[in-house]
């Protein structure tokens, strides 16, 4: 078993592309392959497959549920919560809740002399566990529009499927853009890591960061760049990058037909057209499960 | 006015938008702030040619945080326990906090029954105000240490200095640059913002991603309006778009590796690009822009 985590700083580098990709040939491969969508914020990677028996449950926080017999107001909830989450409101002389600042800690819960607060749920986004086919499952965590526990959620998705890997020979975690602590929770749960890149400033100001915080944790990406031979871009300037940083590299070539097809949402691996991403896939495949 | 830039998906050209749209107000119009709220990766300024001068720097996000005293630690476990955010872990058999994910609550001090939990406050971030080489245009931004999470708060902390800067220079126009996704720091990016521009290209997933931060600047009563980017790439979803996303549209920009050539030069796509196939039609879209919107 093999945990690849597919990350990228910069967004719209394809990490997503080749996390389906790459999920697809391997499975194909008739490697057991679990896709896993950590990009809550807009998960994706559902877009270019069809999920079989899928099923979501609703993934909940902490919650403080304040019962007005018993509390004497005396504001000790309010004085502790590191949120200002709690707020005395005179006209209805009882304190209430602010639900959209409160990060669910728990503190007033365990400060209330009067045990008043106990601990109700929120729900704030859900997990999707789904078949796509014989060799392949996928698993999604997608938040509601409007909550803020991106990172919470993250790591409630790596969580579940904590016990589920070990029954896959491939598991490979798209991740959102940024570098943060969801991506630390990545970067650490992998056993390898690739890390995609275009051939822009952008692109590479970001890779440089990213490959930071992975050689920060002690480990080792595979340098994707794709899009490589765009127009006006800087791949001998990544190039050049990885090589000084002694990473491996392997390049997926840019056309408009490729981009295209992507927007279509379609799998670009399973078009016999499109050689050289295919042999680029074939190469990261042998990378993951070397 | 503020006016933020958002998406949803990654990579569809909200950065792209924001600097053209700064550039040009403040280049045209009237003197303007932008602000690159992408505090875990701004690339704002590369996208506007590169700082001329530095005129602030501060630290930002102070951030408590937790360690635990080994001597103390009984190894009770309930700190680990009852860590809303499994920010504790253990590591050979002994609790250990994961930095990067404690937020603080101090929780676990109150829970610690051997006085092992110490405080400690971290600065995470700096806030630079810089001008931009190409027009002296002011810009704002945050940028964190690697590895901590971009929170509202600190989205808010940035907008506030540049509201500041904004009122020093008397600028008319606040251009926020947010990050991608839907979560806190963008909600901060449209919060407080008259007019969301949100940048979708065609394709499916990038529509996905329009809808949902469409859904937040209606929420946040920020009135929304729709540039379709790289058009051209797939126009039979192009022309899907205002039907999909049920908001106004006010612009369709070609796709251009004259941007990525601007990028590569350290310079502004108005400066650079004026012989490319999206000059044209980004140009008329930042004059209806200020003529019927702004």
């Amino acid at each position: 078993m093999v945990v690849v985590g597919v990350v990228g700083g910069k967004g719209g580098t394809g990490k997503t592309f080749v996390s389906v990709n790459l999920a697809v040939l391997a499975s194909r491969n008739k490697h057991k392959t679990l896709l896993v969508d950590v990009d809550v914020d807009n998960p994706s990677t559902k877009h270019y497959l069809r999920l079989a028996k899928a099923r979501s449950r609703e993934v909940t926080m902490f919650k403080p549920i304040i019962s007005e017999k018993r509390c004497k107001l005396c504001f000790t909830c309010i004085n502790s919560c590191p949120e200002h989450a709690l707020v005395y409101i005179p006209v209805d002389n009882k304190i209430k809740l602010l639900s959209d600042l409160c990060s669910g800690c728990s503190v007033c819960m365990y400060v209330c002399p009067e045990k008043a607060i106990t601990e109700g749920r929120k729900t704030y986004g859900t997990i999707t566990y789904a078949v796509i086919d014989r060799y392949l499952d996928a698993v999604i965590g997608e938040l509601y529009p409007g909550e803020r526990h991106t990172i919470n959620l993250m790591i409630e998705v790596l969580s579940s499927i904590r016990d589920m890997v070990r029954k896959y020979d491939v598991v490979v975690i798209d991740s959102p853009p940024g570098v943060n602590a969801g991506i630390y929770e990545v970067v650490r749960f992998s056993d390898k890591l690739v890390a995609v890149t275009e051939p822009t400033r952008l692109g590479l100001n970001d890779l440089k960061k990213l490959v930071n915080l992975i050689l920060k944790l002690g480990k080792k990406p595979l340098i994707i760049l794709n899009k490589h031979g765009l127009k006006g871009g800087i791949d001998s300037e990544v190039i050049g990058y990885v090589e000084k940083m002694g990473l491996s590299l392997i390049k997926v070539p840019y056309s408009e037909s490729i981009a295209l097809k992507i927007m279509k949402g379609e799998v670009v691996v399973n078009y016999s057209e499109f050689t050289s991403v295919l042999n680029a896939f074939n190469e990261i495949l042998r990378y993951v499960v070397s | 006015m503020e006016i933020a830039v958002v998406s949803g998906k990654g990579g569809t050209g909200k950065t792209f938008i924001a600097s053209n749209l700064a550039f040009y107000l403040n280049t045209r119009v009237s003197p303007t702030v932008a602000v690159d709220a992408d505090v875990e990766e701004p690339d704002l300024i590369l996208a506007l040619g590169g700082v001329k001068e530095t005129v602030e720097v501060l630290s930002i996000g102070n951030a408590t945080k937790v360690r635990i005293v080994e001597e103390k630690c009984i190894k009770c476990l309930k700190c680990l326990n009852n860590c809303r955010f499994k920010a504790i872990t253990l590591l050979d058999d002994k609790p250990f906090v994961k930095e990067e994910l404690c937020e603080g609550c101090m929780l676990c001090a109150l829970l610690c029954p051997a006085d092992a939990i110490e405080e400690y406050v971290k600065v995470i971030g700096r806030l630079y105000v810089v001008k931009t080489r190409y027009g002296e245009l002011n810009v704002v931004y945050g940028d964190l240490e690697i590895g901590e999470r971009a929170t509202g708060k600190l989205v808010f902390d940035v907008k506030e200095r540049a509201r500041k800067v904004a009122s020093n220079i008397k600028a008319k126009y606040i251009i926020v640059d947010s990050a991608a996704g839907i979560g806190c720091p963008v909600i901060s990016s449209i919060s407080g913002s008259d007019l969301t521009l949100i940048v979708v290209e065609p394709s499916i997933t990038s529509i996905t991603g329009a809808k949902r931060a469409l859904k937040i600047a209606r929420t946040l009563k920020s009135k929304p309006l729709v540039i379709v980017n790289k058009y051209d790439l797939n126009p039979d979803l192009a022309g899907k778009i205002k039907e999909e996303l049920d908001a106004e549209i006010i612009g369709y920009i070609p796709y251009d590796t004259g941007i990525v050539e601007a990028y590569t030069s350290m310079k502004p796509y108005l400066i650079y690009g004026g012989k490319d196939k999206a000059y044209s039609s980004l140009v008329k879209l930042l004059e209806d822009l200020v003529s019927t919107v702004i």
